[in-house]
């Protein structure tokens, strides 16, 4: 037989795990939205693929770029993989693992930004910018889109890992780092889709 | 210490509420696919006898990445009904939206004088 405290202590702990579990499921709806804005970029850039009339081509332009877009490329998959360890070790409740790979994935992801500001900065150097083509325009649209993705869950991981310093997460309140997680993953999965896409397509016969 | 905590009170709680997910053991594993699979697709662009095939086999290969990722990393595989339909219900319309685009985009452009 439970007291009254112990009920209504019960009821609250329910509402505060349906609040959680209400927040996650509203994260995998926001990801699904998400998949639409890429698909219609990456639709827009397939569409006019080839249908620059002026100024350097794509293919021109990316080969110059291909080598360290690939370096960048198995960065960001590196950086999937200590996500998925941060997420597995605060599950876990190994508190000082969720810090270590949420840092680890924050250097990940700031190094594969880095280098998307360098190529940015190469190609731009080179003429190519945003207004020289269709070709050009797309390609920033949809790869801009995706750096601007991952510069927010850089600082959604931030923010992780500072309530984690304040011992804000433990294994039975882990959904806030589920739901950063699952951002940073769509975010690795997006370029998953556009680096072969945009970099490796327009070589392929 | 992370094993002491699973075999803790508090870690089968967790367990029970956060399910269990994937093993340390299968995120090596997916890693090691997606790598593997990723040096493929950037490898084919060399092989001259798949001329013809890469395009195809890039498109495959960037499929099994992005599943893998949502089922393990992004752990769908172990989600309820709603989560994995309304994330697939977004892939699909988001398949259907490029696919639309590249169908319907260059029509339009065709027909302007």
């Amino acid at each position: 037989m439970t007291t009254k405290a112990e009920a209504v202590g019960h009821a609250a702990g329910h509402h505060a795990h349906a609040a959680l579990d209400n927040l996650k499921r509203g994260v995998w709806v926001f990801l699904a939205s998400e998949c639409i804005v890429f698909g219609s970029l990456i639709g827009t850039y397939l569409a006019l693929w080839g249908r620059s009339t002026s100024g350097p081509q794509p293919h021109e332009m990316l080969a110059q770029v291909l080598p360290e877009t690939i370096v960048a490329t198995f960065i960001l998959l590196l950086s999937g993989f200590t996500m998925a360890l941060a997420v597995h070790a605060v599950r876990r409740g190994n508190v000082g693992g969720l810090q270590l790979w949420t840092l680890a994935t924050i250097v990940l992801g700031a190094v594969f930004l880095a280098f998307k500001i360098k190529d940015y900065a190469h190609l731009v150097g080179e003429g190519w910018t945003f207004a020289s083509n269709i070709g050009a325009t797309t390609f920033y649209t949809v790869t801009g889109t995706h750096a601007v993705h991952l510069a927010v869950g850089l600082v959604w991981l931030l923010a992780v890992l500072v309530n984690s310093l304040r011992g804000r997460y433990s294994s039975e309140n882990a959904t806030a780092v589920e739901c950063a997680g699952l951002y940073w993953h769509f975010v690795d999965m997006a370029w998953m889709v556009i680096f072969p896409v945009i970099y490796l397509l327009e070589f392929a016969r | 210490m992370s094993a002491e905590l699973e075999r803790s009170g508090s870690g089968r709680q967790a367990a029970a509420r956060y399910g269990a997910g994937p093993s340390l053991g299968t995120y090596v594993f997916v890693l090691a696919l997606i790598l593997v699979f990723t040096v493929v697709e950037i490898a084919v662009l060399n092989l001259d006898f798949l001329a013809g095939v890469q395009k195809p086999l890039i498109v495959a290969l960037l499929a099994a990445n992005f599943t893998l990722a949502a089922l393990y990393y992004q752990g769908l595989q172990y989600e309820d009904g709603v989560s994995k339909l309304t994330f697939g219900v977004g892939v699909a319309l988001g398949l259907l939206t490029a696919v639309s685009l590249v169908i319907l985009l260059p029509l339009g452009l065709d027909i302007r004088p």
